[in-house]
């Protein structure tokens, strides 16, 4: 029995390129994939470009131009199923940082035509300007969550993917909890799992590359790191402006300190 | 009551190397890091020895003795239920062959002779009910029964305590308590550095005789008596908690405003769920191969505080922090009565010290006693 591949298409929006990567770098299933889904458009890996309509759009980067609000929309139009991938698609990324500044006078620092730059004011996640049937959170995304999401919709699933704490990872494997024994800072309690908590394992507070988790609370975690380990709102605030700068719940609680200010 | 026998720094390392010689993987504390955790030990040296820690909500750290106590401490971040309700254990794998059909494997229980040393009374006390909750009649889990029956305990009595010590309120500690194979109780000052052993289990009477240990003398004895009983004392002064009252107030208190302020502060991160060494609850999770050919089934930790865990059959349950939280401390110290015959808690503290916020049970017990009107 023969059944017309379905067509995947990948795309990019302004980021860097590290989630695509995590496609190609699924070097022992590419092959598998490839029997199963048809790569009409992905010119990470190839720049012949098949016209859609397309089964599955992997989606990434932010929304940061004018034309790209228009791009987003035809993707949308010849996609079946849209996944928006990485922390650029699902929070605005790190380039999320301008939504907290003055466009302008960063574009006159930065550029020195700042007249040749055409840019929105905001960097924002695509969900916000189409549907967008599921987001893979992450900076970059888990090869590993990325394989289930496409396995998933391959057999007509739903992707079963953790939306707990960086906290049941580390305890799960064991791993000491460092803000605990240490006083270290770690957004582990507030950010969602995915990474198999890389960085507490090798010693390091995480700093919430896969964003918040379900039901976050960075204002509680925020109120008793700078109360007990002595982190100033400076600092807090830097802790949540990083790479999910725009994800709604850490940007709220960094927003909410600059409004105290 | 059995006898009771006096040993030397060199015979703990002689009952050490009797369990390695009879097949038993012997766990107990060791420095790991910042902290007193368990692992594989092979003989005394490998022990904390002359370390302890200092405790508090959301706190702990590592801290040097003046003495060389090889026990001077409490507990540490993650029990022993680690060794019995393994975080992630696969069950079964199934494949499907080239004609469509399934073919099932069930995996191998794992289950070694394990010895574990350095078993607190709150840690013994955790370990019998999560027996009661997974050898109960009729509903067996018998991968835990095998570990369970693989097992080799020797306790240690608590000669020393931290501010979130509370086993005393839920009627155990400091003395570790029946059913434990051996137990030990440190003695060491500025002249002398011995332990008192007894035995509770043919096994462990068995594993003595072995050793050819001297009999304790009353004086002996009773210096390991004071020191316990100074323990007690410290302890019963870290929380005084009727447990039937407890069960009542919680229940009585549902829609309590304080559940309101918890919901504000706790994380939901399940560290405490993590750390505790009773809760039980598990998740059936399942990795599938990107064809669909291969399956493998896991039983994986679970926690009350997970989206999952509140999901049934199409909705969620305990849709905000606030419900979680509720659900977690009813159950522990209220309904766990109802459905177990006890409380769910031992007083460890785990839950207190390693919230990532310090919220602390005692704390929130009391609160929610209060009228409403007098927060």
């Amino acid at each position: 029995m023969t059944r017309r591949r379905p067509r995947l298409a990948v795309w990019k929006f302004t980021s860097c390129d590290g989630c695509q990567l995590s496609l190609l770098d699924c070097e022992d299933e590419l092959l598998t994939l490839d029997r199963h889904i048809d790569i009409a458009y992905f010119m990470e890996a190839t720049s012949r470009a098949e016209p859609g309509p397309y089964d599955l759009s992997l989606v990434e980067g932010s929304i940061s131009t004018p034309e790209q609000l228009e791009q987003i929309v035809r993707i949308r139009d010849q996609s079946r199923v849209v996944v928006a991938i990485g922390a650029c698609a699902t929070s605005g990324g790190l380039q999320a940082l301008r939504n907290f500044a003055d466009i302008d006078e960063m574009t006159r620092v930065v550029y020195a035509s700042p007249a040749h730059i055409q840019t929105l004011s905001c960097s924002t996640p695509i969900s916000q300007h189409i549907a967008v049937d599921f987001e893979l959170q992450g900076c970059p995304i888990s090869k590993t969550q990325l394989l289930e999401v496409l396995g998933a919709f391959l057999r007509g699933e739903r992707p079963v993917l953790p939306t707990y704490s960086v906290c049941v990872e580390c305890k799960l494997q064991g791993v000491l909890c460092l803000s605990v024994s240490q006083g270290r800072t770690c957004l582990g309690p507030i950010t969602q799992a995915g990474c198999g908590a890389l960085c507490p394992r090798y010693d390091r507070g995480c700093f919430g590359c896969y964003g918040p988790k379900e039901l976050s609370q960075p204002r509680a975690l925020g109120e008793f790191v700078k109360a007990q380990h002595k982190v100033s709102d400076r600092d807090w605030v830097r802790w949540l402006r990083s790479y999910q700068a725009g994800a709604s719940e850490f940007a709220k609680e960094s927003e909410r300190h600059e409004k105290d200010r | 009551m059995s006898r009771i026998w006096r040993a030397e720094l060199n015979d703990l390392d002689r009952l050490i190397a009797q369990l390695g010689r009879e097949g038993f993987e012997v766990i107990g504390p060791r420095v790991e890091g910042q902290a007193i955790s368990y692992g594989p030990i092979q003989r005394v040296a490998d022990l904390p020895v002359g370390w302890t820690e200092e405790q508090s909500a959301g706190h702990y750290r590592l801290r040097r003795r003046n003495d060389q106590s090889v026990f001077g401490f409490t507990v540490g971040p993650q029990g022993w239920r680690r060794y019995l309700q393994l975080p992630k254990e696969s069950l079964f794998s199934a494949d499907r062959n080239h004609r469509g059909q399934w073919q099932v494997q069930e995996t191998p229980t794992l289950a070694p002779k394990r010895a574990l040393l350095g078993v607190r009374s709150c840690e013994w006390q955790a370990i019998k009910i999560q027996d009661r909750v997974f050898e109960r009649p009729g509903s067996v889990d018998q991968p835990y029964q095998r570990r369970r029956e693989s097992l080799f305990a020797i306790g240690v009595d608590c000669v020393t305590s931290a501010p979130t010590c509370f086993c005393t309120s839920l009627g155990g500690g400091p003395k570790v308590g029946e059913g434990v194979d051996l137990a030990l109780t440190e003695v060491v000052n500025s002249h002398q550095h011995f332990f008192l052993i007894r035995a509770g289990t043919p096994q462990g009477e068995g594993l003595l005789t072995k050793l050819n240990l001297g009999v304790a003398d009353a004086i002996q004895i009773k210096e390991g008596e004071r020191r316990i009983e100074h323990t007690r004392t410290q302890v019963a002064g870290h929380w005084k908690v009727d447990v039937k009252r407890l069960r009542e107030d919680l229940l009585a208190n549902w829609n309590h405003r304080y559940w309101e302020e918890l919901g504000n502060k706790c994380l939901a991160c399940a560290n405490c769920t993590l750390v505790c060494p009773t809760c039980f609850c598990s998740n059936t999770v399942e990795e599938v191969s990107l064809e669909g050919d291969r399956v493998e089934r896991f039983r994986q930790w679970d926690s009350c505080f997970t989206a999952d865990h509140g999901y049934l059959h199409g909705g969620q349950v305990r849709p905000d922090v606030k419900s979680r939280y509720r659900q977690w401390l009813t159950h522990k110290l209220a309904t766990w009565q109802d459905q177990f015959g006890e409380v769910g808690c031992t007083g460890c503290g785990r839950c207190v010290v390693w919230c990532p916020v310090g919220i602390d049970l005692r704390q929130a017990v009391e609160a929610l006693a209060q009228p409403e009107g007098e927060l």
